[in-house]
């Protein structure tokens, strides 16, 4: 009779990792989501303590590669001695954010920590009475594992729970580094009762039978990590698997839409987007927010005034909610198409940007791209980026040529 | 799609103005203000819609309306469409059959021409060449190069604009735009990042220095303590080498004194146990006998000294006749006094016979009471009949005074004529007493009252003086006898005289207020006064009638009383002759009185009893007398045994020797039965003691067989071996002690081994040696650690690369954010431009081509082909081969160079799009000739493409011009 085991799932804390998108942000909340990490890492440690689990898994990526500071790593350490303390052991495999750090200092950790030693899938055991846990994991040794390592996790023959750890993405994942790549059906044909996986950002439940699952980072980092981040309480019994998630952010991005079509003074729409405001405060906190709000045309191009006025109180508030970017918008928008076949020149521009490359693009940018500190340290832009700048550039043509507001 | 009608509603000044065109070349004429701006604009408004200004410019004044429509035909359907400021926002709306059809059909029906289009191609106008000669002299070959390219200028515009905006975020070799400064910054922080780097890397460094000096702590300090440990042990044995030798030593010689191998320590204990309890039985032994044979002399002594073994009488004997005799003696002396008291009793009696005359009269209680009897009786009739005399006379006494009293009340009675004149007088009286009775049953009334007065009066008084009484009673009862209640009492006692003074006044003032007339006084008295005299006189009456019952019944008592005194007097003479009887028989009794006969009959019953007890008390005084006797001879035998010659002459003398002689032989034997009783007891000890120590004895015997020695003796010697030994293990122990305070546990195998001390001396220095580098190499080291670890915390709490990264990627955010923006701009243009190259190669040569032949004509061969420089700028050939800068010719030339320009591109788009041509003054500043040419190159463009030329001037009136006058 094998006794219940209860243990936290998490991965991705990417601890100090430096955040995205924070130009002309105040002090108290730059501060805020600077430290947003470590915070989110202190809360999966009170959780852990409050939810006397047996055991806490770590499924890669403790650390960022863009910031391999020592802060990242007493933060680290401070929880796991905590858990220590508390008895819970933590089992770490290392993804590939970690190696660097393991090179950069020493890492003597408390001794509840178990840090899967090699590159090769190894297997430790957690004993709870007559009861044992099984886990399987390895950690990253270089920077990238571009093979896969599946068909390494071959499971014991002892009894208990099996657990496997797996810091990697599925094949078919291309929005992302494949690293230790897998295949959904290679991991369900194996006998374990639980795949912990690690690396993508999103929370993920992949299967149930077994559950294969990304637990997602614990606390978003930019405004394309959004939502809730956090962990997964997980129950093993003989029967069943439970999981609970536990949202552990400090700090919530949130990419949002709204209407506020039935306001058609400044003065409504302003109120409209302070209650907004609020509603989200309420309900979340911390809130760094994108917003596109569709609003009637005789509103549009407020947004730098509102942007200003809806951001100006947010220096003193400890649940602030920031504004990042406000988009008003029209439901009226230009047929591209249309646009390509009637006006001879504006269809022209749009007909030689679709046949643009992203190579003919960045010709006329080797101005900056070109630029020695702009190539050292920010190289170039990703095609995401490329193809964004297109649209805005084909965007600003067509600005610029048909805007002459006529009735 | 042409034109066919404009129908303005109102516009401008038009106002319900319907014109109808051809499909070929409209000509509508008319002067300066005669509208035909306001037609064109019309047309443009239906359209394309107005900006603000120019929708202002053209409301109507007269109805505050602008709008209108036109009529246009594909050749198949036509359509209206319809534009008012006032309906549906502005917007334009087609119709097709009166119904609305959707914007896309209308933007179909114009061929996807828009207001950009229209303007730059099918819309020309004389202020065109206005603007294009305005530009500076260096633009103008750009704005004819873009026209020629895009059919419009503003592209140029644009294209700076792009350049301004992206310039302001970077430029390549700028400084101060803010990508330039924030890659700057970047720059900058990275140089900083590098160095928190190398500081981070550094603190790996002094992790792992740190850890190896742990390392080197820990092994100088495991070093130390071996060391420690040596110096400590060392140490420790050079401290007790002596005794560690003495050990060493007494071994050896124990060792050989070590022969006998049953004797132990306890055995010694044992033997040197049982020693001493011999000892101390010996002596107590000796003690016990001691005593025994000083207790058995006693004994004998005393046993010789009792004679109890001699006489034939227990010593209880004796004792009980010396107690039986004074207890005999004492009973003989008190019959004795007994006697004695007897007789004088007798004698005290006085009696009127002797004692043999007394042993002889017979007396008895009968006598007694004979004689009280005659006593008794004749005093009591004698008092009975004194009585009856004393009676006698006083009846005697009542006679006469009751006789005396009837004859004064004879006396004193009415005679019958006075009894009639008082009745006649009260009835008078009462007559009179009528006649006046009103005042007198009123004054009746007030005495009534006055009575009841008194009466109130008087039991007020008493209540309220009782009241007061209480009052006062209570006041002092309860203790509060004060001055207050002394005022109260007064107050009171004051109030109830003042109260009873004021009723009694008031009822006397009633009292005579309510007075009758004297006569009715008078009256009364006189009544009362003869009512009185009848009653007294029926009162006399009344009393000698009891008088005269009282007389008689006093005779008849009188002779009852005489009867009882006679019989009496027979009773005492009767009695009289019964006592001189008893004087005849006892004659001595006349000398008493008859009431002494009783007591002298007592005294003499008495005298008979006394004779009686002394005789019983004479015969009890002779027994005891003689078992005093024969006390008395036991005792003097007893004595016999003590005095020879025994002289018994006082009886108390003699039995307090037998007292003492007898106490004497007593305690003789008293004390020998206490010795023998002792002597029991030592026995009884020294038996006790003999069997206390019997084990012992034993126990020695047992100890010389478990040694194996014959005797004690050999006993003795083999412990005198022992002691040696001991005391040698003694020193041993000592010395064994002192090396075992340092060495503890391992003491034996210490002393087991042999030693060099010398040698050890020698160690012991060096190792303290070693341990005094040691030391200086640990602090040395502990030092370096503290060292290490203060600059690894330094490291740790800085956080600054955390902040630097945290920076960096702030401002890296932001050179990316402003660089998006940058290439946005930089790819707007750089896709114009790229557009326009298109254009320079696709379209541009027939545009070109068509410009030329129209130039050509226009300047009369003059001007022979036109081409686009590098620079952006119009290129023309003259007949003479020679290239001209477009700036280089002159305005009029310019003029027809743009005219050709617009009209070859109006051609070259023609063909895809078919729309009107619409020109406004377009050659007001051409000479006739050129003009004309104009007209025949519109002419017959006409038959392709419908033309609407505004003019001032009259145009032609024949076709194919359709001529409208505006005026």
């Amino acid at each position: 009779m094998k006794q219940p085991i209860r243990f936290i799932h998490t991965a991705d804390l990417h601890l100090d990792s430096p955040f995205k998108g924070m130009r002309e942000v105040p002090e108290n909340i730059l501060y805020d989501v600077q430290n947003a990490t470590l915070k989110a890492f202190e809360r999966l440690i009170e959780l852990a303590v409050n939810e006397q689990v047996d055991f806490v898994v770590i499924v890669g990526d403790l650390f960022d590669v863009q910031s391999a500071s020592l802060k990242s790593l007493v933060t680290l350490k401070r929880g796991l001695s905590q858990l220590n303390t508390y008895g819970i052991n933590v089992y770490i495999s290392f993804g590939n954010h970690d190696y660097d750090m393991m090179r950069k200092v020493d890492l003597t950790l408390p001794e509840n920590t178990y840090i899967f030693p090699t590159e090769e899938v190894s297997v430790t055991t957690f004993r709870k009475g007559e009861t044992e846990a099984h886990l399987y994991g390895f950690s990253y040794e270089s920077r990238a594992v571009r093979e896969p390592k599946v068909h390494e996790y071959e499971r014991i023959d002892r009894s208990g729970y099996h657990i496997a750890t797996l810091h990697g993405s599925l094949k078919s994942n291309e929005e992302h580094d494949q690293y230790a790549p897998f295949q959904l059906e290679d991991l369900k044909a194996k006998p374990f009762d639980y795949w912990a996986l690690g690396h993508i950002h999103k929370r993920d439940l992949l299967a149930q039978r077994p559950y294969i699952v990304y637990p997602g980072n614990i606390q978003g980092r930019h405004m394309k990590e959004t939502g809730e981040k956090g962990c997964y309480v997980v129950e093993l019994t003989e029967q069943q698997t439970n999981l609970s998630f536990h949202s552990l952010h400090d700090v919530l991005f949130l990419d949002e839409q709204t209407t506020a079509s039935s306001s058609d003074k400044i003065d409504d729409l302003v109120k409209v987007l302070a209650d907004y405001k609020d509603q989200l405060r309420h309900q979340h906190g911390k809130v760094w927010l994108r917003l596109q709000v569709i609003v009637p045309d005789i509103l549009q191009g407020y947004e730098t005034e509102l942007l200003q006025w809806l951001n100006e109180q947010e220096n003193q508030a400890s649940n602030w909610i920031w504004l990042t970017f406000l988009e008003l918008k029209t439901s009226v928008s230009y047929d591209r198409n249309q646009l390509k076949q009637s006006n001879q020149f504006v269809g022209e521009v749009i007909k030689l940007s679709e046949e643009h490359d992203k190579n003919q693009v960045t010709t006329y940018l080797t101005d900056l791209l070109q630029h020695r500190q702009f190539k050292d340290h920010i190289g170039t832009f990703s095609d995401e980026e490329l193809s964004d700048i297109q649209d805005q550039a084909e965007q600003l043509v067509i600005n610029q040529l048909l805007n002459d507001r006529r009735d | 799609m042409w034109i066919k009608q404009l129908e303005v509603v109102s516009f401008g000044k038009w106002h319900q103005k319907t014109i109808d065109l051809t499909s070929g070349f409209n000509y509508l004429y008319g002067n300066n203000e005669s509208g035909k701006s306001s037609l064109r604009s019309f047309i443009t408004y239906i359209l394309f819609g107005l900006s603000a200004s120019e929708r202002e410019q053209y409301t109507s004044l007269l109805d505050g309306q602008l709008g209108g429509r036109l009529i246009l035909t594909d050749g198949v359907d036509e359509y209206t469409i319809e534009r008012f400021s006032h309906r549906n926002r502005g917007k334009r709306v087609g119709y097709l059959a009166g119904e609305v059809v959707q914007d896309k059909e209308v933007e179909r029906l114009l061929d996807h021409v828009d207001h950009y289009i229209y303007q730059a191609i099918f819309s020309f106008q004389d202020r065109d060449l206005e603007a294009i000669r305005h530009q500076q002299s260096d633009d103008i070959g750009k704005v004819l190069f873009n026209l020629g390219l895009t059919g419009s200028e503003d592209i140029v515009e644009i294209e700076q604009g792009l350049t301004k905006e992206s310039d302001k975020l970077f430029k390549k070799q700028g400084r101060k735009p803010p990508i330039n400064q924030a890659l700057q910054q970047l720059k900058a922080i990275n140089e900083e990042i590098e160095k928190a780097q190398i500081k981070e890397q550094e603190h790996a460094t002094l992790y792992q220095e740190a850890k190896q000096l742990e390392l080197d702590i820990q092994a100088l300090k495991d070093e130390d303590e071996q060391l420690n440990q040596q110096i400590k042990d060392n140490q420790q044995l050079l401290q007790v080498s002596s005794s560690i030798d003495r050990v060493q030593l007494l071994d050896q010689e124990m060792a050989s004194l070590l022969n006998h191998s049953h004797l132990s320590q306890d055995v010694i204990d044992r033997y040197e146990d049982v020693k001493a309890k011999r000892q101390t039985y010996d002596d107590r032994a000796r003690a016990i006998m001691a005593k025994m044979s000083e207790a058995k002399e006693e004994r004998n002594r005393l046993m010789a000294q009792s004679k109890k073994a001699h006489f034939p009488f227990t010593l209880d004997e004796i004792q009980a006749w010396t107690v039986e005799w004074e207890y005999k003696k004492q009973q003989y002396d008190d019959l004795s006094s007994q006697i004695q008291s007897k007789r004088a009793q007798l004698q005290k009696l006085n009696l009127p016979v002797d004692e043999s005359e007394l042993r002889s009269l017979s007396v008895s209680d009968y006598t007694k009471q004979t004689w009280s009897r005659i006593a008794y009786d004749l005093h009591a009739n004698a008092e009975k009949l004194s009585d009856l005399e004393r009676r006698k006379r006083i009846k005697l006494d009542e006679l006469r005074s009751l006789e005396s009293k009837q004859q004064d009340n004879q006396k004193r009675l009415l005679t019958e004529e006075e009894r009639a004149t008082n009745s006649r007088k009260l009835e008078h009286v009462n007559q009179q007493i009528f006649i006046g009775q009103t005042g007198a049953s009123r004054g009746s009334s007030s005495r009534n009252r006055q009575t009841s007065l008194k009466q109130t009066s008087f039991m007020v008084g008493k209540w309220l003086a009782l009241a007061l009484a209480i009052g006062f009673v209570l006041t002092g009862v309860m203790g509060w006898m004060n001055v207050f209640s002394y005022m109260y009492a007064g107050i009171s006692g004051v109030a109830v005289y003042v109260l009873h003074i004021r009723l009694q006044r008031s009822n006397d003032q009633q009292v005579s207020h309510s007075g009758n007339s004297e006569e009715e006084v008078y009256l009364e008295q006189e009544k009362s006064e003869i009512e009185r005299i009848i009653a007294n006189d029926d009162q006399l009456i009344n009393d000698n009638r009891d008088l005269q019952t009282k007389i008689d019944y006093v005779n008849s008592e009188l002779r009852e009383v005489e009867s009882g005194r006679l019989s009496i007097e027979e009773i005492i003479d009767d009695l009289e002759f019964k006592q001189n009887q008893e004087i005849n028989q006892h004659p001595w009794l006349e000398r008493y009185e008859l009431e002494q006969w009783e007591d002298i009959a007592q005294q003499l019953i008495n005298a008979k009893h006394i004779l009686s007890d002394i005789d019983q008390l004479v015969e009890s005084q002779r027994t005891t007398e003689s078992s005093l006797d024969y006390i008395k001879e036991q005792m003097q035998r007893f004595l016999s045994y003590y005095v020879n010659d025994l002289n018994w002459r006082d009886d108390q003398a003699g039995l307090s020797l037998v007292r003492e002689y007898l106490n004497q032989e007593r305690d003789i034997t008293n004390q020998i039965d206490q010795h023998h009783h002792w002597l029991e007891e030592l026995e009884k000890q020294l038996q006790e003691l003999k069997d206390e120590y019997a084990p012992y004895e034993q126990a020695m015997e047992d100890m010389l067989s478990e040694i194996d020695v014959e005797n004690e003796s050999e006993l003795e010697d083999v412990i005198q071996a022992f002691a040696t030994y001991q005391e040698k293990d003694q020193k041993r122990t000592e010395a064994y002690k002192a090396v075992k305070q340092l060495f503890g546990d391992s003491t034996e195998e210490v002393i087991a081994q042999s030693y060099n001390w010398d040698h050890l001396q020698e160690v012991l220095q060096n190792n303290r040696h070693r341990k005094e580098t040691g030391e200086a190499q640990l602090e040395e080291k502990r030092q370096r650690l503290a060292d290490c670890t203060a600059h690894i915390r330094q490291i740790e709490e800085d956080g600054r690369l955390s902040d630097l990264i945290h920076e960096r990627s702030k401002i890296e955010d932001e050179i990316k954010t402003l660089s998006k923006q940058w290439a946005a701009l930089k790819v707007a243009k750089g896709l114009i431009q790229d557009t326009k190259s298109k254009y320079q190669y696709d379209y541009l040569p027939h545009v070109l081509t068509q410009t030329s032949q129209l130039f050509n004509k226009l300047t009369q061969g003059i001007y022979q082909t036109v081409r686009f420089s590098q620079e952006e700028s119009l290129m023309v050939q003259r007949y003479d081969d020679v290239w001209f800068d477009v700036r280089q010719l002159s305005d009029g030339t310019a003029d027809q160079l743009y005219v050709a320009l617009r009209f070859a591109l109006n051609e070259s788009l023609r063909d895809t799009k078919a729309f009107p041509f619409i020109l406004d003054d377009a050659f007001v500043h051409f000479d006739h000739e050129r003009k004309q040419e104009m007209m025949r190159i519109l002419s017959q463009q006409a038959k392709k493409q419908q033309i609407i030329y505004f003019s001032f001037e009259e145009g032609p009136s024949s076709t194919p011009y359709h001529v409208i006058h505006l005026n």
